[in-house]
C-alpha cells in the first residue's frame, strides 16, 4: 500500500520512510505541507498519510482540514503526527479531520498497530467504494452495449440543452435506428442480434468526440447528444455515423451481415430553441423521413414536417416493421 | 568537553532549566548520556539506520539552530517557538534527554513571548546541542571501531 509521509525534519522523516519501507509500504516522502497537499491531490495519491502538525507552508491540521471540506471520491487516512501532546491538541486534531494522532517520537510496535488499524478501514472504504461504482455504473448504463441507458441520456441531454441555452451555443442531437433489425433477430436469433447491437455500438461510440455522449434510447434505437455543433456539423456526424455502421459487414454464425442505419437529426441553437421533448420529438420526426426515403440515409428535421403525424403517433413507431 | 557517562537518563529526573521567575542557563547535565540500547530498540535493533539518523542530524541541527538565531535577532518568538518545535522532533529521536528538555523550554518561554528568558533558554539549547552531538559522535566511533 502506498503511505505518504510528510515532515519537514529530515531526521524524523528519514526514521520513518525506512521504518514504513521494512512494513511493505511504497514510501512517498513530502518535506512541508505544501508538497504534501500537492501529492494528495494526485489521481494516484496514496490512501494513508502520516502528517507532521507543524510544518512550513501548510500544517498538518490545515491539510486535514481541507482534505475533508474536498470530500474527495477517494478517501484519505490520515494519521496526524506531532510533539503536541495535550489533551486540547488532540482534541484539536482530530476535529480537523485526521483519523488517529499519534506523539513523537513514535513508538514503533504502537505505530504499526494504528497503521493495520488504517489499512483495514483503507480497505473497507475501497470495497464501499467499488460497489457504490459499480452499482452505479448498473444504474446509469445499458447492460449489453455498456452505452449510457435512456435515463442516464436523457439526463444528459437536459443538462446540456441548459447549458446550451445559457451559453447561446448550438446543440444537435441524433436519434439513429438500425433498419431491419427485426428480420436481423428473427432470421439468425436473439444471440446474433445482440452481437449485431453491440458491435454497432461500439461503432458509433468510436466516431465520436470526447465531450458527445452516446445512449441506447431503446431496443434498436441509439440517442446521439452533441454538444457545440450546428446544423452543418451535426449532419455530417450523422453521416460519419451511418457510415461507419455501412462500410464493413458484421460477421455472424461465419457468414457476413451487411446491416444499414437510418438518422434524424434536431438542432438546438440560435431563436430556435426547444424543450427535451420538444427536441426529441424532432429528431423522431426526422428519423421517420430517413426510414420513408428510403432508410440507410440522414435527415434533417425541417418546420414544414410538423404535423405530418397523426397525434400519439412517434416516428420511430410509423416506420416500424 | 562534558565527562560522559554510562547514566541512563530514565535514572535520573531531568534537570528544571528554568526555575519560576529566576531565569539563567539550564544545568549542564554533563554526566548524563543516552540510553543507547531503548534507543536502538526504539528504531528495531537497526544500527545502520542510527548511524544514518546522526549523520542527517549533524548534517542539518546546525541549519535549524540558526534559523532559530535568526528570529531570536529579530524578536520574531513566535518563529523561535515553531523552529524550537521542530528542534524538539528532531532530537526525541535520541531520546528525552537534556537537549530535548533545553528545546522543550526553548519552545515555551518563545510562545510566552518571554523575550529575555529566550535569549537564555536558547543559550543552552545552543549548549545542549553541542553536547548531544558529542555524544552523537562518540557512538558513531563505537559503532566503527
Amino acid at each position: 500500500m502506498k503511505i505518504l509521509i510528510a515532515d519537514d525534519d529530515r531526521v524524523s522523516l528519514r526514521r520513518l520512510e525506512k521504518t514504513l519501507a521494512g512494513w511493505g509500504y511504497e514510501v512517498h516522502t513530502a518535506s512541508d505541507g505544501s508538497e504534501a497537499w500537492h501529492q494528495l491531490a494526485q489521481p494516484d495519491a496514496p490512501k494513508m498519510a502520516i502528517l507532521d502538525w507543524v510544518m512550513p507552508g501548510l500544517d498538518g491540521v490545515e491539510i486535514c482540514r481541507r482534505e475533508r471540506e474536498l470530500a474527495r471520491e477517494r478517501y484519505t487516512y490520515i494519521l496526524l503526527l506531532t510533539s503536541k501532546s495535550s489533551k486540547a491538541d488532540f482534541i484539536e486534531g482530530l476535529k480537523s479531520g485526521a483519523d488517529d494522532y499519534l506523539c513523537k517520537p513514535v513508538d514503533q510496535s504502537e505505530l504499526e498497530l494504528r497503521l493495520r488499524a488504517g489499512s483495514r478501514i483503507v480497505d473497507l472504504q475501497e470495497s464501499l467504494f467499488n460497489a457504490c461504482r459499480a452499482l452505479k455504473q448498473q444504474a446509469t448504463h445499458d447492460q449489453l452495449t455498456d452505452l449510457w441507458n435512456r435515463r442516464a441520456i436523457h439526463e444528459f441531454l437536459t443538462q446540456e440543452l441548459s447549458r446550451a441555452t445559457r451559453e447561446n451555443a448550438p446543440l444537435s442531437i441524433v436519434l439513429a435506428d438500425i433498419d431491419h433489425f427485426k428480420s436481423i433477430n428473427d432470421t439468425y436469433g436473439h444471440f446474433v442480434g445482440d452481437g449485431v447491437l453491440t458491435e454497432i455500438a461500439a461503432r458509433l461510440k468510436g466516431e465520436l468526440r470526447d465531450y458527445d455522449r452516446i445512449g441506447r434510447y431503446g431496443g434498436e434505437e441509439f440517442l446521439i447528444v452533441l454538444p457545440g455543433c450546428g446544423t452543418e456539423d451535426a449532419v455530417r456526424q450523422a453521416e460519419r455515423l451511418r457510415a461507419a455502421v455501412q462500410q464493413a459487414p458484421f460477421l455472424v454464425s461465419n457468414s457476413s451481415l451487411s446491416v444499414t442505419l437510418s438518422a434524424g437529426v434536431a438542432i438546438d441553437e440560435g431563436s430556435r430553441r426547444f424543450d427535451v421533448d420538444s427536441l426529441l420529438q424532432r429528431s423522431d420526426l426526422a428519423l421517420y423521413r430517413a426510414k420513408h426515403s428510403g432508410r440507410n440515409r440522414v435527415a434533417l428535421f425541417t418546420s414544414e414536417w410538423l404535423g405530418e403525424l397523426p397525434v400519439g403517433v412517434t416516428g420511430a413507431a410509423a416506420c416500424a416493421e | 568537553m562534558p565527562t560522559i557517562e554510562a547514566t541512563s537518563h530514565k535514572m535520573r529526573p531531568l534537570a528544571k532549566l528554568l526555575p519560576a521567575n529566576e531565569p539563567r542557563a539550564a544545568a549542564t547535565l554533563d554526566v548524563w548520556n543516552i540510553d543507547w540500547q531503548t534507543v536502538i530498540d526504539d528504531l528495531g535493533g537497526d544500527e545502520a539506520l542510527l548511524q544514518e539518523l546522526i549523520d542527517v542530524f549533524i548534517a542539518t541541527y546546525p541549519e535549524t539552530l540558526n534559523e532559530a538565531r535568526n528570529a531570536l535577532a529579530r524578536a520574531d518568538l513566535p518563529g523561535v517557538a515553531r523552529v524550537a518545535h521542530k528542534l524538539k522532533g528532531t532530537v526525541g529521536n535520541f531520546g528525552f534527554g537534556p537537549a530535548w528538555e533545553a528545546s522543550r523550554t526553548l519552545e515555551a518561554t518563545a510562545k510566552e513571548a518571554r523575550l529575555a528568558e529566550t535569549r537564555v533558554t536558547f543559550t543552552a539549547a545552543e549548549r545542549e546541542f553541542a553536547h548531544l552531538e558529542v555524544l552523537l559522535l562518540s557512538r558513531k566511533r563505537v559503532a566503527s571501531a
